[in-house]
């Protein structure tokens, strides 16, 4: 099974009634990236998706989760 | 929440307008080397018609891309703007045409010195040098609009949407 990233970002905006272009302005990109993010075409660089969790005041976890991975954890 | 400000002079927006008019600008210098290339293959007059169109064309690469520059340097050069500007979609689409581009051209290059030898060794290299140029900017600019092509429509959320 591959790994993806799924990613909460329409969720966080609809609370806040954000368009995407609104979220894009707000930290510094396009609103085809904010898009593409979305429908998981374009995966963001950590910069990206820490700034979209700043913006929401969440830890970046809450927006993007990984999919289908099956990286031990150092626990384990 | 929502606000109705456009972005139009966002320094992200800026560069991606730059990135897209260069794109333009490519697709047009390939056609420009395309007929470059066609040069060697027909008739004096049709060369002639073909040469003076490539200058036009050229004209028209310049007129793309110059705005798009010059919008560039009024938010304040290209250094300011990436330094205000995160990597976004289209950097990342542009760097994988580049990437495409680049293996296209080297397969191109192998098979134009195969064809060379032994079929074509009676035409100039200037011929084979707008052959590959052509194919290399083509498969470059062409790769970026399909990998750039528009997700769709912004969702915006309104307080209708509570009703």
């Amino acid at each position: 099974m591959s790994t993806t990233l799924e990613n909460r970002i329409r969720v966080y905006r609809a609370e806040y009634r954000m368009s995407q272009a609104d979220l894009a302005e707000k930290i510094g990109v396009t609103r085809k990236t904010i898009s593409t993010i979305e429908v998981g075409r374009f995966v963001p660089s950590t910069i990206i998706a820490l700034k979209i969790a700043y913006f929401f005041n969440v830890p970046v976890e809450d927006i993007f989760r990984l999919e289908g991975d099956n990286t031990p954890k150092v626990t384990d | 929440m929502a606000t109705n400000r456009s972005n139009n002079d966002s320094p992200a927006l800026t560069i991606e307008k730059f990135m897209q008019r260069t794109a333009w600008g490519i697709f047009l210098l390939a056609i420009v080397h395309g007929m470059g290339a066609a040069e060697f293959l027909v008739p004096d007059n049709t060369a002639e018609m073909l040469a003076m169109v490539g200058k036009i064309l050229g004209v028209g690469v310049i007129l793309i891309v110059a705005p798009g520059f010059y919008q560039a340097m009024k938010l304040g050069g290209f250094r300011k703007l990436e330094c205000d500007h995160q990597e976004g979609f289209v950097t990342e689409m542009l760097s994988k045409a580049s990437t495409m581009a680049f293996s296209l051209t080297f397969v191109c290059l192998l098979a134009l010195k195969v064809i060379a030898e032994k079929y074509a060794s009676g035409l100039p290299a200037a011929f084979f040098l707008n052959v590959a140029l052509t194919l290399s900017l083509l498969s470059f600019s062409i790769s970026f609009f399909v990998l750039n092509r528009d997700p769709g429509e912004d969702d915006e959320f309104s307080a209708e949407d509570d009703a």
